[in-house]
């Protein structure tokens, strides 16, 4: 949105000064600086004109003060900069990939799943404090391989349950489906949640483009995923599965060995009728033998 | 602010390229601001990426009609549209009550602390969504629309839908510029809480001719005025 080039942000209040290093992401609100500052070392900072968004995504971050999942904020402030103003808070920045990045390497079914159980945990988190995670995509979740770790780096979607959705990507949005209100509730949640696991399985957030439940199961079945975790994600788009933690608790349930069984259950009859075949032909040799 | 009634008066452009007929808009966005209405735009981009004049205008209409400007693909004109809307109501409602702050305490949001600020920003997003708000869409039908124009009706059937589920109660308008017979706009449907009288308006519309933003802006004003004429002067 601004095309400026610039070097040092400084805040107009508490007087700290940021090295602006490079542009990390730009987004709806705002764009995030990764900057350095000679005592807290490497930040990122979020600044925007948007006095609303930027103080009432602050705000929310610090909510989750202590819960590993959300990045630490240090402050909030104004800068000052040719006349106008703008706002910025400054968090911990957050080394990794986000997980579209994340994605281009090939993810067995397993990772994919333990992945997508520990972003569900976070969302059920962030839903029992009473709000709805809308903007629940690729570019906002941050995985850290080695530790098995997920955060969240974009807080400025969530919205109480119960009023309308603010921020979303039509992809994940219910109501671009035609499949329910743009309001958030819990099922507006899952619906979300479930089309982020459809694109892990897809390993491509391109392949899965709006359609019909219909579209979903062939992309599904394209990406040979078993059975019973399609009917899953079916029944999460269509709104039968409450809650995240019931998401959760039914996909604990699902065997993802699924495939792999009925695999080895074929590979046990053939060799029982290779078996059965070699004793054939082997009587019958004898037989002719004795003749 | 301890009375909570008042009716938010805004108009959002949709657009693809500069205005070249009648009025300069930025005047006419300049006496919409000065008479309470907020004027936004939504600038289209094509892939034939436009001119930075077309920027500039968007740019120059907004800053004076004391809206907010964004720019899209046609793809992106649904979500754009929506989240556009409430930015302006909540924008509109930031300059209101940080008029009202600074005439109470002497001095406006900016120049209280930041960590303050949040009683103000949980104030603005809930009365945000209470109020009324009379809201005109000006949608481009030049000729280089014809290919956009489609999805645009749909996007804006979309908005009325999604503007239903607000607290407060919001009469959308709708003006397309230009108009036919050399008209330069065309009241394609007035105030309506009723997505059917909506669509009837825009089944109507053709892609055709010049781009005579000002006169359009203009018109909406008049639209709002004839609606409005009793309260025109109350505020929020
Ligand atoms: N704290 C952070 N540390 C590292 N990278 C970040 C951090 N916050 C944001 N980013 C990067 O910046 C991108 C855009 O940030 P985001 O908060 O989603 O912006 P917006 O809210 O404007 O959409 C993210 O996809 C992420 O890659």
């Amino acid at each position: 949105m601004y095309n400026r080039k610039f070097d040092t942000v400084k805040g107009k209040w508490y007087k700290n000064e940021y090295r602006i290093l490079k542009l990390l992401g730009k987004g709806g609100i705002g764009e995030i600086y990764l900057a350095t500052h000679e005592k807290r070392g490497l930040v990122a900072l979020k600044l925007s004109k948007s006095m609303l968004s930027i103080t009432r995504e602050y705000d929310t971050i610090k909510k989750y003060k202590g819960k590993g999942f959300a990045p630490i904020v240090y402050e909030l402030d104004d800068w000052q900069c040719n006349g106008e103003t703008y706002h910025f808070f400054v968090m911990e920045y957050i080394k990794g990939y986000n997980l579209a990045e994340a994605m281009k390497k090939h993810m067995p079914l397993e990772l994919k799943i333990r992945i997508f159980m520990i972003i569900l945990r976070i969302i059920e988190d962030i839903n029992e404090t009473g709000l709805i995670y809308s903007d629940i995509k690729h570019e906002n979740i941050m995985v850290d391989y080695n530790n098995m770790v997920i955060r969240l780096v974009d807080f400025g979607s969530l919205v109480p349950i119960g009023e309308n959705i603010k921020e979303y990507t039509p992809l994940y949005d219910r109501c671009s489906w035609g499949l329910g209100p743009r309001v958030a509730d819990l099922t507006y949640q899952v619906f979300s949640a479930a089309i982020l696991l459809m694109t892990l399985l897809a390993d491509s957030v391109s392949l899965v483009g709006i359609g019909s439940i219909s579209s979903v199961l062939k992309t599904l079945e394209k990406n040979n995923v078993p059975k019973s975790l399609s009917n899953l994600i079916c029944k999460a788009l269509k709104g039968q599965i409450k809650s995240c933690h019931v998401f959760l608790e039914k996909l604990k349930d699902i065997d993802l060995n699924e495939k792999k069984k009925t695999c080895r259950l074929n590979i046990a009859l053939d060799a029982i009728i290779a078996s059965l075949l070699f004793l054939l032909v082997a009587v019958l040799i004898k037989i002719r033998h004795l003749n | 602010m301890e009375k909570e009634t008042g009716i938010i008066k805004q108009m959002i452009i949709i657009t693809d390229g500069k205005s070249n007929i009648g009025i300069n808009p930025v005047e006419a966005a300049a006496k919409a601001k000065a008479a309470g209405i907020t004027v936004s735009a939504i600038g289209i981009i094509d892939n034939e990426c436009k001119g930075e004049e077309d920027i500039m205008e968007v740019e120059a209409i907004t800053k004076a009609g004391g809206g907010l400007a964004d720019y899209c693909y046609i793809q992106d004109l649904g979500m754009t549209l929506q989240v556009m809307t409430q930015k302006t109501v909540n924008h509109t409602l930031e300059c209101i009550v940080s008029k009202q702050l600074k005439s109470i305490i002497g001095k406006d949001i900016t120049n209280m602390e930041p960590q303050s600020r949040m009683k103000i920003v949980e104030f603005i997003e809930n009365y945000g969504d209470r109020v009324d708000l009379l809201y005109v869409i000006l949608l481009d039908t030049s000729k280089s629309m014809a290919n956009k124009l489609d999805t645009a009706k749909k996007c804006i059937i979309d908005l009325m839908e999604a503007l239903k589920n607000r607290k407060g109660v919001t009469k959308l308008a709708l003006i397309s510029y230009p108009g036919e017979n050399g008209n330069y706009i065309n009241t394609a449907c007035d105030f309506t809480t009723d997505t059917d009288v909506l669509k009837e308006g825009l089944n109507l519309l053709r892609a055709r001719g010049g781009t005579p933003t000002g006169p359009a802006i203009e018109a909406a004003m008049n639209l709002i005025f004839e609606y409005d004429a009793p309260a025109s002067l109350r505020y929020v």
